[in-house]
């Protein structure tokens, strides 16, 4: 009985050790450029992409008309990773210009006709 | 020396008042009369405080379903709960009105109001929020749950109190944060390219999907509002001003602020103005 004991509670400290280490992981891979948490590296043109698409974002963002699904586009083309990675974050990157633009047409916004 | 003290008096009286009650912005003023003279003309049958009712002043097949709502308020456990809470007393034996000057009644219509001294614009939310933490307890969050049904509650009480949201002439800074709001609101934002005026003043009346689209005039006279679609979701069914606001930058695909942040205080004092003069109608139901 005590060994059955002491077998479990190693293998759940065992266990508690490996989680650790993988939420280690994912932590860093969060963190670093390299992006996917899975371990896969993304391609330097994704890196890019993402890069250009996250900066112009926070331009859009700072005049107040960042839209909504921007962010989003660039979460998935990290999670995406090759050739879909490029089209997403540049989709992403196409939306930050636009609302850039928005907020320079709507510079002087005031009512019409009355 | 009886006649001087009560001259002194009166003097002192007539200028406190005049401090107290600061003259509405003419520019502001002008805004106001041509705001609401386009509604007026758009919905000629309609009464400056009809419009209170949102999409059912105008469509009569919803305003059946509002009225049939409103006979057995679904909400009214939740302004009895927001009314409790606003009663208890804090931890240092405080409540809320004494944050507040007035009657609890006078209370919803004393916002959003300027503060001078902050140079910003004081939202009630806020407020009651501002209190907690004066008088040592923690902050609550925004936008529903608790604070919503206080706000509720007092928006209920208030019923047939008076909307007179002051730009205090002369105060640059009150007139840029009004015009900041002003410019939100006209603004074409999101993907889909829309203003708020857009869709509540321009398309006002007209039905959008399920909907029907409010006229901006009076919305702002039953808030926080008990929403049918926002009990489906997780929560309760109340959401405050801010909220709804969140809720329509959302739909047109532009990303929503955080509430109790400059853009929407200030968003939330021109809406609120374009309102002057209309009753508070109570808490309401909406789809
Ligand atoms: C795409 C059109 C659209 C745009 C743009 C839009 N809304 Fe709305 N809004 C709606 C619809 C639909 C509803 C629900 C029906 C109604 O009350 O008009 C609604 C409801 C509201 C309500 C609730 C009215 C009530 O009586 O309950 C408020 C307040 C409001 N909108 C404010 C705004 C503000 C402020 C903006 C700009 C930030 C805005 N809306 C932008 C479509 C829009």
């Amino acid at each position: 009985m005590r060994k059955l004991l002491l077998i479990t509670l190693t293998a759940f400290a065992l266990s508690v050790q490996v989680d650790l280490v993988a939420a280690d992981h994912a932590h860093n891979g969060k963190n670093s450029p390299s992006g996917k948490a899975s371990g896969v590296e993304l391609s330097v043109e994704c890196k890019s992409a993402i890069s250009a698409a996250s900066a112009e974002n926070r331009r859009a963002k700072k005049v107040g008309f960042e839209w909504r699904d921007t962010k989003k586009f660039i979460k998935q083309a990290k999670k995406a990773g090759g050739k879909k990675c490029v089209k997403l974050a540049n989709k992403a990157k196409a939306q930050a210009l636009n609302a850039q633009q928005q907020a320079k047409d709507q510079a002087n916004a005031g009512p019409v006709g009355f | 020396m009886k006649k001087i003290i009560t001259t002194m008096a009166v003097v002192a009286l007539l200028s406190s008042t005049t401090v107290f009650s600061a003259q509405q912005s003419s520019v502001v003023q002008a805004d106001i009369d041509a705001f609401q003279g386009h509604f007026k003309k758009k919905f000629s049958h309609l009464s400056l405080n009809d419009f209170s009712k949102g999409p059912y002043a105008v469509s009569e097949d919803k305003m059946g379903q509002f009225e049939a709502v409103m006979e057995m308020p679904p909400f009214e456990d939740h302004i009895e709960k927001g009314e409790k809470l606003w009663k208890t007393a804090f931890k240092n034996g405080k409540t809320y009105s004494s944050c507040f000057s007035g009657g609890d009644e006078t209370i919803r219509t004393q916002f959003p109001r300027w503060n001078t001294a902050e140079s910003k614009v004081d939202t009630l939310e806020q407020s009651i929020v501002d209190c907690r933490v004066k008088n040592g307890e923690k902050k609550i969050s925004t936008g529903k749950g608790k604070l919503a049904w206080m706000s509720a509650y007092l928006t209920t009480i208030a019923e047939g109190q008076t909307i007179n949201v002051i730009v205090p002439e002369g105060d640059v800074k009150a007139l840029a944060a009004y015009k900041d709001g002003k410019k939100f609101f006209y603004a074409k934002r999101g993907q889909l390219n829309l203003s708020c005026a857009n869709c509540h003043i321009d398309f006002a009346g007209q039905r959008i999907r399920g909907d029907t689209l409010s006229p901006a005039l009076g919305h702002i006279t039953h808030f926080p509002v008990w929403r049918g679609k926002w009990a489906k979701k997780k929560g309760d069914g109340f959401g405050t001003i801010q909220r709804r606001y969140g809720g329509c930058n959302k739909q047109v695909r532009a990303k929503p602020f955080k509430r109790h942040k400059k853009e929407y205080d200030n968003l939330e004092y021109f809406h609120t103005v374009m309102s002057n003069g209309m009753e508070i109608s109570g808490t309401e139901y909406r789809q």
